[in-house]
């Protein structure tokens, strides 16, 4: 749909360029057509022109840079959801490797840099094109021997830029970038290391190297000033010598030459000259698009994992059993986990104890379909794993994890989440049931903000928002993931014994995952995992 | 710098001013001359190419300088930002990055366009009407007239524009923070099975962002096109003015000619100030907000007392500013005598040896640091990246203790300061630390401990309650 507004901008473009060519070829034709002192009705058709031209020209320019802007937009919420949508395939276990997380944090500038290639680049080639041809054939027709000398002139200058910005940018415009992001990162790591980089006395080496990048960014900086100022004086070359060749060759040929053509064959390159230069900053925009362009592709065009594609078309009703035999699951990274072998049926509850780095994060994995089995088998009420449909077996199964995910906006918006059709009520008595409704009914209740990425809420509270959700969502397998990291110890088992009554209750199994032996013995069977 | 700049810029303007009537003196004459089918005067040929030498050398000069004026108050600048004290309430660390970065580089535009531009546009204006006050005095008179008309629709509009700008600038650093968000939480919405509905709303943000920026768009553009109507709409005025002059003969032919040339340095310049303004205030609202920083630098070091000899425990509830107070002696006037470990563990792209030890290396103090901090599982040569990556939540921990523990040895220092040492870390390795804590504090160090793990004090631990 924004492919036709984008065709019918470029085409407004291409008439705005030609109007300026046309208002400054009618105005020195006006003048030097005055000068021979006719009567003034061979002028008329001239004022009317340069009157209609301005005008003209600029209604053009505005309606040009309206249509391209919202067809730019059009596009761009394509472009954000396409990659939304790639970022979803491979979310979580394919985001963490550290590539990806580094892009992820400039797919936002890279959407928008992308949009000068149709904002900036195509309009600025188009009119450089329209105003170049359409001088061409206004010279051929008055004399064709100028329009050959000035198709040779433009033919070497539009080389000479070409080319003089490919070097530049090879040299400059991907090196900067390159050198920016490092000194992004050195800088974050400065900021946000500062006080660790302090403590140690490490912080001058930090500096150091902040120092360093940023004279050689400096120097690739001055690089691309150099190749900028060069691309400038040779279009300002070219300017001066087609008003020199123009010049002679209406010098020598005067005598054929109607007088008040010599005024337009002189000026016109002035026009021209306005689109020219304007392809230099137009080559630049397209080679920083294409960078931001290629680094998106990358993500989008990179294939899935197979470990991370896991769904089957089976619809998954309550949680009855589970069975891990001999299951193995192996990370993009490569890295292999064993599992232990358990079981588990509906209400009952085990914890998987051990120390940190033995893998009781994957089995939670598993049984999310965010990993698949790679070895032996995980049996969910009696069928692999493998063979239910995401959607129909998440709406089942929950995870809570260690790091409790809260969304920016309201406690309200959080629940919506779970449960978009849950009244007032249900969602005070849940949030009564883990312990959260005292302090949010002192704020401002189920309207309290909490704050970006949860930063109102501490870390227990947002461990028990967590819960909430989870218990709304009536999922009748639970599994908790070192619930309790941040939540006050004391707090802790309370909370957490009030959690798996209230599951028993309801029938919901729960696997509790920790490395506190204290918070293990709540559950009615343990199962013990070692490291490799 | 900045001022020798703008002297340089003020030079390069009158120089480039001059230049220009050189030029369009040089081209109207010939044309005159030679429409009139005379020989033109062989003196033009120097003063075109003088002017337009002149032209190509200022442009290249101009470029080539406000791009080194720019990397040496970027680089000025970053040095002064980060030299600064960075535990301060006024500045959140993200904050400081994008401004050492992204909004110092925003500056480039402020000095190499819109500072350039605004002097040219000072000086060239007023030149151009005079010029054509000594050439052509009714000329001039247009001018005086029309020019004014630029900024006045550029103040009217602006102001039409401003608030419906920021509110436009606003939704889209929503949409930024809303696709940062979306794509943290993404593994919550796949629980939920609400990634449809979430790329929906994505979709939405998108769509409710271009219709606003578009409605902003239909102002702002407008201003434009009433700049680039009044501009046109003047040299078309003018230029139809001195036609009709010319058919009565009132005006020679080279003087409309050079004034033809000449009209577009009058409007021109003014306003493409406002373009590049808009270009470069992103650049300036980074350096004015960089220059309060500096000015406003906060050194708000209360002076704490630090903990006596014996190993003391802090507790208290969530929030209650154990970390600030442990903070406020960790970087207090003694800080060169404390060795601190903050709630994060915080390490370093690099091997875990090199976490551990910096550039120093003693090993016995590191063997003596490993040890305490129950470092059994760790090779020393793991390699981590800047996120800890590499190392479990614990081991991580347990590293960033020894950390605190070799800068205590090598140091031979009398306090160390530990924020939540054991907080990740299992059972047995936990009690295991704490003694060799105790162990440490028994030897006459001031060892102090912030800590939600109870179970884990002991009847003889001197107990501070936050």
């Amino acid at each position: 749909m924004y492919k036709a507004r984008f065709v019918f901008g470029w085409f407004i473009s291409g008439l705005q360029s030609l109007s300026s060519l046309a208002l400054l070829a009618t105005s020195s034709w006006l003048l030097s057509r005055a000068a021979q002192q006719p009567s003034v009705m061979y002028l008329s058709i001239a004022v009317v022109g340069v009157r209609a031209f301005a005008l003209s020209k600029a209604f053009f320019r505005y309606s040009e840079r309206l249509v391209l802007h919202d067809a730019t937009f059009r596009k761009a919420t394509k472009l954000r959801v396409a990659i939304y949508e790639s970022l979803v395939k491979r979310a979580p276990i394919g985001l963490r490797d550290t590539k990806l997380g580094s892009l992820i944090s400039s797919l936002v500038d890279d959407v928008d840099e992308i949009q000068n290639l149709d904002l900036r680049y195509r309009p600025a080639l188009i009119q450089a094109v329209a105003t170049t041809l359409a001088t061409l054939i206004l010279f051929s027709w008055l004399t064709p021997n100028l329009a050959i000398w000035m198709a040779i002139c433009l033919v070497t200058v539009f080389a000479a830029t070409y080319s003089l910005s490919v070097v530049a940018a090879k040299k400059t415009t991907g090196g900067i970038s390159v050198r920016r992001n490092e000194m992004a990162v050195e800088v974050q790591r400065f900021v946000e290391k500062n006080r660790v980089l302090k403590t140690y006395g490490w912080n001058q080496r930090s500096s150091d190297r902040i120092e360093s990048s940023a004279v050689k960014l400096g120097e690739l900086e001055l690089d691309a000033a150099r190749f900028g100022g060069m691309l400038q004086s040779v279009l300002q070359l070219f300017l001066f010598g087609s008003v020199v060749v123009a010049a002679f060759i209406a010098h020598a040929s005067g005598a054929l030459l109607p007088p008040e053509q010599i005024a337009v064959l002189v000026l016109i390159p002035l026009a021209l000259f306005e689109y020219l230069m304007g392809l230099p900053a137009a080559l630049q925009a397209r080679k920083k698009a294409e960078i931001a362009a290629r680094r998106v592709e990358d993500l989008m065009q990179s294939e899935v994992p197979p470990h991370l594609q896991v769904s089957g078309s089976q619809e998954m009703a309550r949680f009855s059993e589970l069975q891990f035999i001999g299951a193995c699951a192996t990370y993009p990274s490569g890295r292999e986990v064993e599992l232990p072998d358990f079981e588990l049926r509906a209400g009952g509850s085990v914890s998987i104890v051990g120390p940190s780095g033995a893998g009781k994060s994957t089995i939670a994995n598993i049984l999310v379909q965010f990993l698949a089995v790679s070895n032996g088998i995980v049996l969910l009420n009696g069928k692999p794993i493998g063979d239910y449909e995401q959607a129909s077996l998440r709406s089942e199964v929950g995870l809570l994890t260690q790091n409790a995910e809260v969304l920016s906006g309201t406690i309200r918006a959080n629940l919506a989440l779970a449960a978009p059709d849950a009244t007032e009520e249900e969602f005070k008595k849940i949030l009564e049931l883990v312990h959260l409704w005292p302090m949010l009914d002192a704020r401002e209740g189920l309207d309290t903000e909490v704050g970006s990425a949860g930063s109102n809420l501490s870390g227990g509270e947002a461990q028990r928002l967590s819960m909430a959700r989870n218990l709304l969502a009536e999922k009748s397998l639970l599994i908790l993931d070192e619930p309790t990291s941040s939540v006050e110890p004391a707090l802790a088992k309370e909370l957490l014994s009030n959690l798996l009554n209230a599951a028993q209750e309801s029938g919901v199994a729960i696997i509790l995952i920790t490395h506190d032996s204290e918070i293990a013995v709540l559950a009615q069977e343990r199962v013990q995992v070692t490291t490799h | 710098m900045v001022r020798r700049w703008l002297v340089v810029l003020v030079g390069l303007g009158l120089v480039g001013s001059a230049a220009s009537v050189a030029l369009a003196f040089s081209i109207s004459n010939f044309i005159a001359e030679t429409a009139a089918g005379k020989v033109f005067s062989v003196s033009l040929v120097p003063l075109f190419l003088t002017g337009a030498a002149t032209k190509v050398a200022v442009s290249y000069f101009q470029e080539l300088y406000a791009t080194k004026v720019s990397v040496e108050v970027k680089m000025q600048l970053r040095k002064e930002l980060l030299a600064q004290e960075f535990v301060r309430g006024d500045v959140s660390p993200s904050e400081l990055v994008i401004l050492a970065t992204r909004g110092l580089d925003a500056l480039d535009a402020y000095f190499g366009k819109f500072l350039p531009q605004f002097v040219y546009a000072i000086l060239v204006t007023p030149i151009t009407v005079a010029v054509f006050f000594l050439v052509d005095p009714l000329s001039s008179i247009i001018l005086v007239f029309t020019i004014p008309l630029i900024p006045l629709f550029m103040v009217f509009i602006g102001r039409a524009t401003q608030a419906e700008q920021e509110r436009q600038f606003d939704s889209l650093t929503r949409l930024g923070k809303h696709f940062h968000e979306v794509v943290r939480g993404l593994a919550t919405l796949k629980l939920f099975n609400r990634t449809d509905y979430q790329s929906k709303v994505l979709g939405d943000v998108s769509e409710n962002l271009r219709a606003r920026t578009m409605k902003v768009l239909r102002i702002s553009f407008l201003s434009g096109f009433a700049l680039e109507l009044a501009a046109s709409l003047s040299v078309a005025l003018l230029a139809v003015t001195i036609g009709f002059r010319l058919l009565e003969g009132q005006i020679a032919f080279f003087v409309a000619m050079f004034l033809l040339m000449m009209a577009p340095d009058a409007y021109l310049p003014i306003r493409t100030i406002g373009a590049n303004y808009h270009a470069s205030s992103e650049g300036i609202a980074a350096a004015s907000r960089i220059l309060d920083l500096l000015e406003s630098n906060p050194s708000d070091a209360l002076p704490a007392r630090l903990p006596a000899a014996g190993f003391e425990v802090w507790i208290g509830p969530s929030g209650s500013g154990k970390t600030r107070k442990m903070e406020q002696l960790a970087f207090g006037p003694e800080m060169e005598a404390v060795a601190w470990m903050p709630q994060e563990a915080t390490l370093l792209a690099g091997s875990v040896r090199s976490n551990i030890v910096g550039d120093s290396l003693d090993s016995e103090s590191l063997g003596w640091a490993t040890r305490m901090a129950a470092l059994d599982d760790v090779s020393l040569e793991i390699e981590i990246d800047d996120y800890g990556r590499g190392l479990s939540g614990g081991q991580a921990q347990r590293v960033s203790l020894a950390r605190a523990l070799y800068r205590l040895k090598s140091h031979s220092l009398g306090v160390l300061l530990l924020d939540e040492p054991t907080s990740s870390i299992d059972m047995e390795r936990s009690t295991a630390i704490w003694n060799n804590l105790r162990e440490i504090a028994g030897s006459g160090v001031a060892v102090s401990v912030i800590t939600h793990q109870i179970e884990l004090i002991q009847p003889s631990d001197r107990v501070v309650n936050v």
